[in-house]
């Protein structure tokens, strides 16, 4: 009997297919080395279903070097367990595979059909199954669905897709190269001078996005308010009131604005214009990565990392699509009705898939952008058969309601303008209404649109404006990133892939470059873009990223050859490298000074202490180890002010200020548990209040 | 020995009082105040400084050169 060996890249992955391909419905689960695989028949096939977990290889120096080493040109691929600490699991899965494989006549490849997908299959198949890769076929899905699967397994493609190979090693080459060289020039510099160490990294996606960040912090701090006036009218209209825009939204002059105040308060105005007009809204584009990750983010607050997680986890249950795509494209052959029909069975949707079959077709409104492995999210209609997370929910919920909203009807909407004259000055009374929902009803309530309606109006009517003021502004500075912010200016700049993008954001963080949900470059970043301007401009520069970005995405498609992009890359970092390498001293102390300054403001409490005024600092008793606020003024034996803190987790110092206090508030984060945001001296406050109120109860 | 910017830790070039930021806010107090003094019709630099450092949308490198031009009563240049 033939045996071949299906390589998947996650567990949940390989059940789902093995269940999928089984021809009676039994699956065998085995374990060796702590690996699950799975055994099934299928006609006169013996099918060994394994998988990865991730990445089984990566990219390291090629023979042995020591890790402070640099700069490094020559890179070789290693088992992952030699590379990095910590990673034993994957160790015993290389182990299992190998001798898995040595029962194989046959072998394919079914990890996620993309980069990195391919990139990991290849790898095992080549290094794991000693040289497999050359008669391995490729197994192509999008949905962990056993109709798509057992598709997909009578469909296989005859050999690798050597073209997404090749991507996925340039880019984790290339990756690599900056990388490391950069990264081990900043940690070994600073090291060097100060003896001590700290991890610094820059990357060459990194370094772009840290300076479209520490660029934006720069314009807000050193932003100027300038003042401006708007113009606040109340105006009756058969008797009810309603407020009316001057023409010019922003004046800029005071004087200017004081006089149209003086010529409209208390006047009478008179209609000289009524304009209306109906216009479609049409309905949006199923979802692609990044738009799921901008949605979950003004609805549910989720950072693009979180999204990415929650769906992967829902792709893995079968819920839904290969979420990490960039199509807006639903095509047909995915079976609209099916999964609207399966989606039916769900009370929670039921209803509005029934409004959904009343409309003449079914016809997505598609996007524009296109993924040439995978279409746009969608859900699969399989019930789930766990109860679903909170915020699993949340997700699924979403790309349910953007699914059945995308066959929609046009939103129909009328807008109405009126002009108004009064003492030569112009001012509108607006007003819009919703004609005809359309798809909105079906996205609800993600979207919902304001109706301001207006009473019955006619040109020459008399309009009393029975109050008119000015109003003080300023201009505002130009807002902070957050994390999706960010994410859609990478792609909009082409930088980073739609797998990586979330992770670079996320490292910005673990780094103390950035801190708070809305992103505040912190004293190491500037220093960091500091340097990288002075030595290695071209490393921080977006246009010189993102042709390197392209050159890899020719790869993809068999346009470009890797060998050349890797040559490339390394004939522009060389000179880079060695410049930082000859300054070594004067980077070291640079990087010094500032990751002292960074570690003292992790520790410095912004309010000034209640007592004394002195600073207020976070404190470890050498005693006890414990932590708490303590005043400064303690070593001069001043002030004894003080606040407990919790003791377990990872502190940080918000800069949001508690609404109750004023104090500066603080944030607790345990490994699985949502961080917890509190205020020291209102949680004291409270803890005391309690403590009296169990003590006269006592009594 | 590098000298450092007069309002932080940074260094800062030959001839020069502020590190880059506060340097690009100082020259920004300067651009701003000629907006400030179109939009009153008259207000005076202590004035304008006074309300900068007031508002919310002022950034804090802004704030602290204003304040260190008030308290060493600087003029413009």
């Amino acid at each position: 009997m033939k045996t071949t060996l299906i390589i998947c890249e996650k567990p949940d992955a390989a059940l789902h297919i093995a269940e999928a391909l089984s021809e009676n419905g039994e699956v065998k689960k085995f374990v060796k080395y702590e690996t699950p695989y799975f055994e099934v028949k299928n006609g006169f096939e013996r099918l060994i279903v394994c998988s990865a977990i991730g990445h089984l290889y990566e990219v390291d120096v090629k023979g042995d070097g020591e890790r402070s080493e640099y700069p490094v040109w020559d890179f070789a691929w290693k088992p992952k367990h030699l590379v990095e600490r910590g990673q034993k699991r994957q160790e015993k899965f290389i182990k299992a595979i190998t001798e898995l494989a040595m029962e194989a006549d046959a072998f394919i490849n079914a990890c996620d059909y993309d980069v990195e997908g391919s990139l990991i299959g290849y790898m095992i198949l080549k290094y794991a199954c000693k040289g497999a890769d050359v008669k391995a076929k490729r197994m192509k899905f999008s949905t962990l669905t056993a109709k798509e699967l057992r598709e997909a397994y009578k469909n296989l493609m005859p050999s690798l897709d050597y073209s997404l190979i090749n991507a996925g090693m340039c880019r984790h080459e290339v990756d690599w190269l900056y990388g490391i060289n950069l990264s081990r020039a900043l940690t070994e510099s600073a090291r060097k001078y100060s003896g001590k160490y700290s991890t610094l990294s820059i990357g060459r996606v990194q370094g772009p996005t840290l300076r479209f960040i520490v660029e934006r912090e720069k314009e807000i701090q050193t932003f100027v308010p300038t003042p401006y006036w708007v113009i606040k009218s109340k105006v009756n209209l058969n008797g009810e009131e309603f407020e009316a825009e001057y023409k010019v939204s922003k004046i800029d002059e005071k004087m200017v604005a004081d006089k149209i105040v003086e010529d409209c308060f208390k006047k009478e105005g008179e209609i000289i214009d009524v304009q209306s007009k109906t216009y479609k809204l049409l309905p949006p584009p199923p979802f692609d990565l990044t738009q799921l990750q901008l949605e979950a983010y003004r609805y549910f607050k989720f950072t693009p990392k979180q999204t990415l997680d929650i769906a992967e986890r829902l792709y893995l249950n079968a819920l839904i699509s290969y979420p990490r795509t960039s199509s807006q494209k639903l095509p047909s052959t995915i079976g609209y009705k099916e999964i609207l029909n399966s989606l039916k069975e769900n009370p929670q949707y039921k209803e509005t898939i029934n409004e959904l079959y009343d409309l003449k077709e079914l016809r997505p409104n598609e996007g524009k952008k296109t993924d040439p492995a995978h279409p746009a999210i969608y859900p699969t209609g399989i019930q789930p058969k766990e109860e679903l997370s909170g915020r699993e929910r949340k997700i699924y919920d979403l790309i349910v309601k953007r699914f059945i909203a995308t066959f929609g009807e046009p939103c129909l909407k009328k807008s109405e303008k009126a002009t108004i004259k009064v003492n030569e000055h112009i001012f509108y009374l607006k007003g819009a209404r919703i004609l005809e929902p359309g798809w909105i009803k079906f996205y609800s309530p993600y979207l919902s649109l304001e109706e301001n309606l207006l009473p019955p109006i006619s040109i020459g009517q008399k309009i009393f404006f029975e109050e008119v003021k000015t109003e003080l502004k300023y201009t505002q500075p130009p807002p902070r990133f957050n994390p999706t912010s960010l994410l859609k200016l990478m792609e909009e700049q082409g930088i980073g892939t739609k797998a990586t993008r979330a992770e670079i954001i996320d490292i910005l963080y673990r780094r103390g470059y950035v801190k708070d949900e809305r992103m505040i470059a912190t004293p190491l970043s500037f220093k960091i873009i500091k340097l990288m301007l002075k030595y290695c401009p071209k490393i921080i520069n977006v246009e010189f990223t993102k042709e390197l970005e392209d050159g890899m995405k020719k790869i993809e498609f068999g346009e470009e050859k890797r060998e050349k992009i890797v040559l490339g890359a390394i004939n522009n970092l060389k000179p880079a490298i060695i410049e930082l390498k000859s300054k070594e001293e004067e980077i070291g102390k640079a990087l010094s000074d500032v990751i002292k300054q960074v570690k003292a403001l992790e520790f410095t409490v912004k309010t000034p202490c209640p007592n004394c005024g002195s600073q207020l600092l976070i404190i470890k008793s050498r005693k006890t180890g414990k932590r708490f606020v303590g005043c400064s003024g303690l070593w001069m034996g001043k002030c004894h002010f003080s606040l407990p803190l919790p003791q377990k987790g990872k502190l940080s110092l918000l800069s949001k200020e508690c609404p109750e206090c004023g104090f500066q508030m603080i944030q607790i984060k345990i490994a699985g548990r949502r961080p917890m945001i509190s205020c020291p001296r209102c949680f004291i406050n409270k803890l005391n209040s309690k403590k009296l109120t169990v003590t006269k109860t006592n009594k | 020995m590098s000298k450092k910017c007069k309002l932080c830790i940074n260094e800062i070039e030959e001839n020069e009082e502020f590190c880059e930021v506060h340097k690009l806010a100082y020259l920004n107090i300067i651009k701003a105040y000629g907006e400030w003094k179109k939009a009153y019709g008259e207000i005076s630099f202590n004035e304008f400084l006074n309300k900068i450092i007031e508002a919310k949308e002022s950034g804090e490198s802004v704030k602290e050169v204003a304040l260190y031009i008030m308290k060493n009563n600087l003029s413009v240049k």
